[in-house]
């Protein structure tokens, strides 16, 4: 009786450490004699990962002879002991010694073909574990009956290493590129837009998911809700009714304080600036301008009309001009000089529109000779993203192009063949 | 009591890239396709929507995808192999058929040639567009090989120098070579017993529950690890 009651209790934790672990190895485990359990199926580098073995002693014949430890051996333990036991990573043993506890034991009668026992136990994993990599973690712990004397039971149970999480920052308020796209691309975190085809850089995030402070694990995405913003025209310098067009058509609200005949001095928000939709622009109105003094006439430079025979010391009389004809010859001044003017300067105004014209295409090719370029570097930006838990699916984005493609990759093993033959010596 | 391990890799990957031991699997992926040829496949594969640098990106990943193919154990194919030379399997039927019983057996030199063709299959928005076949060819040749055989295991090796030539190919153009001598004694796989009879190269051993533990089953180890 007390054979079989220890041998369903031995089934019992095997059922308990194939629920505690997430991933059991397959038939190596069993068939070497330990099954391994690891407590979690991901984890990052530096995690303590806590490992359950249960350990099957196999059938020998002569049964009884089987189980005959050697002197030499420790007995099979009745109570919680501490065995030697070793961790490899991917064949390679982890530095720090490994000590497995044996928690709980399960002895037979010697004519039994079966023992089991539990083992546990904890390792680190390596700070250099390479992510978005399997890796196969190895424990073993040396049989010791006169059978197996000096092998090695060993198991293995496979454990994905994943990037550490990182906690969503909050974004909300905050102009979707590139204030929100920095925070989130520091992070390895992408951004998703909605309503998708929103113009990042004139657009506000109202409201995020993940919402800020949840963990995950990058590389995933934070959808983005964001509401457009208008960018204020320019309306300083224009009457009234023009700059309430203005505004009013950019989805704006105009407030104006000041002489409504008279044009726009200065705008609050600066011409430029992106705000919301519904937003008061405030201006104030300059007085409306009189209409344009006439110009101080100035001293004629004509001679007088009738040349003194003897050149006078004193100066001509001046009283004269002030009192002369608004519309005689000294008001026309004004025009005559420019017209002088245009006939000197002319050949060097059409030598500066030239050098202008020059230098205005010269920029606007380099200007799109820039733009070609950043298109041709943005086409460049790709990036390949690894479904979870799938890691042979992979979503491929262009992502100024707006182009995702799931790429899924199917590696297929083969067991082969072997065939041996002698070779005459 | 601590595993005694020459900490020697026995993958075909360490065989064929030995500079490349312990690097990243980026790093090995470039190794493994020095002349391009699984790029070339996948960016043939790739419909036209897809742009030069993501093509780079898909073929990268199948880098990793074939690279991870690399992992077979060449001990454990060379054993694999055993399992069907008949020296060794009559003497494990012997030992099993006499429990106690050990024979010490002197085997001849002979070659066990192991080919296995694995490949890669790559879809698209959920279409085939293309398949990479990888092909590895490991011959062993093995002198002076002394085998202890009890009850149906072998239990260790004495002596055994293997000549092994490992060839790896993509799309039928040989990727990586390379020829070396190999002292088995350093295989730490022989510290184990080996079951020599009941588990054919190409059967995967089941998972089994404890209950379903069997005289059959017990004891096995398997020939490839996963």
């Amino acid at each position: 009786l007390a054979a079989r009651s220890s041998r369903l209790i031995a089934m019992l934790l095997a059922m308990v450490i194939l629920q505690l672990g997430s991933v059991v190895a397959p038939d190596p485990a069993w068939a070497s004699g330990l099954a391994v359990a690891l407590d979690k199926s991901v984890a990052a580098p530096g995690d303590t990962i806590q490992f359950t073995a249960l350990q099957f002693r196999p059938p020998c014949e002569p049964a009884a002879a089987a189980l005959t430890f050697d002197a030499t051996c420790p007995p099979v333990p009745e109570t919680v002991e501490t065995v030697d036991c070793q961790v490899a990573w991917d064949e390679v043993p982890l530095d720090a010694p490994t000590l497995c506890t044996l928690k709980e034991s399960v002895t037979e009668s010697a004519t039994e073909s079966v023992i089991e026992w539990l083992l546990s136990g904890s390792f680190s994993v390596p700070n250099d574990a390479t992510t978005r990599k399997t890796y196969v973690v190895t424990v073993c712990q040396p049989a010791c009956s006169d059978v197996f004397r000096g092998a090695l039971l060993s198991g293995q149970a496979r454990l994905r290493i994943e990037e550490s999480p990182v906690l969503v920052p909050d974004v909300v308020g905050l102009l979707a590129d590139p204030d929100a796209l920095q925070r989130l691309t520091v992070l390895g975190l992408t951004m998703v837009l909605s309503p998708p085809g929103a113009d990042p850089s004139s657009a506000r995030v109202v409201e995020q998911k993940p919402t800020a402070g949840t963990p995950v694990v990058p590389p995933s995405s934070v959808t983005l809700t964001v509401t457009p913003l208008i960018r204020v025209p320019n309306i300083v310098d224009e009457l009234l009714p023009e700059a309430r067009r203005k505004v009013e058509d950019a989805g704006l609200i105009l407030d104006a304080t000041g002489d409504p005949t008279g044009r726009i001095g200065t705008q609050d928000p600066a011409p430029g600036t992106l705000v919301d939709p519904e937003t008061t622009v405030t201006v104030t109105l300059t007085v409306a301008a009189s209409p344009p003094p006439v110009p101080p006439v100035s001293p004629s430079p004509v001679p007088p009309a009738s040349p003194s025979p003897v050149p006078s010391a004193s100066p001509p009389a001046t009283n004269a001009a002030p009192t002369a004809d608004p519309s005689g010859p000294a008001a026309q001044a004004p025009n005559a000089t420019p017209v002088a003017l245009t006939s000197f300067a002319s050949p060097l105004a059409l030598w500066l529109i030239v050098i202008l014209a020059a230098g205005a295409a010269g920029l606007s090719l380099r200007w799109k000779r820039r733009e070609r370029k950043s298109r041709h570097a943005m086409r460049q930006r790709v990036r390949a993203v690894a479904h979870d838990p799938l890691p042979s699916q992979v979503r491929v984005e262009e992502i100024d192009h707006g182009r995702t493609h799931s790429v899924r990759l199917e590696p297929h093993a083969d067991r082969g063949h072997q065939q041996t033959q002698e070779v005459p010596a | 009591m601590s595993i005694e391990d020459t900490g020697m890799e026995w993958s075909a990957r360490a065989f064929l890239f030995p500079s490349s031991a312990g690097e990243p699997v980026a790093t090995l992926a470039a190794t493994l396709d020095g002349q391009g040829v699984i790029g070339k496949t996948v960016a043939k594969s790739l419909p036209g929507k897809f742009s030069r640098v993501a093509a780079t990106a898909v073929a990268q990943e199948v880098h990793e995808a074939a690279d991870g193919l690399l992992s077979v154990d060449l001990i454990d194919l060379m054993v694999g192999g055993w399992r069907t030379y008949a020296a060794l399997t009559s003497a494990a039927e012997r030992t099993l058929a006499r429990p106690g019983s050990e024979e010490v057996v002197d085997v001849v030199t002979h070659r066990v040639t192991s080919k296995q063709q694995p490949y890669v299959d790559l879809f698209v928005d959920g279409v085939h567009v293309g398949t990479v076949h990888l092909e590895l060819t490991a011959v062993f040749t093995v002198h002076a090989l002394v085998a202890l055989v009890m009850q149906g295991y072998l239990r260790g090796v004495r002596g055994g120098i293997c000549d092994l030539d490992v060839t790896l190919s993509a799309e039928g153009i040989t990727v990586a070579s390379r020829h070396d001598q190999l002292d088995l004694r350093m295989a730490r796989h022989f510290r184990r017993p080996i079951p020599l009879l009941g588990v054919s190269p190409t059967d995967a051993p089941q998972p089994a529950k404890p209950s379903a533990m069997s005289a059959q089953n017990a004891g096995q180890i398997p020939a490839s690890p996963s």
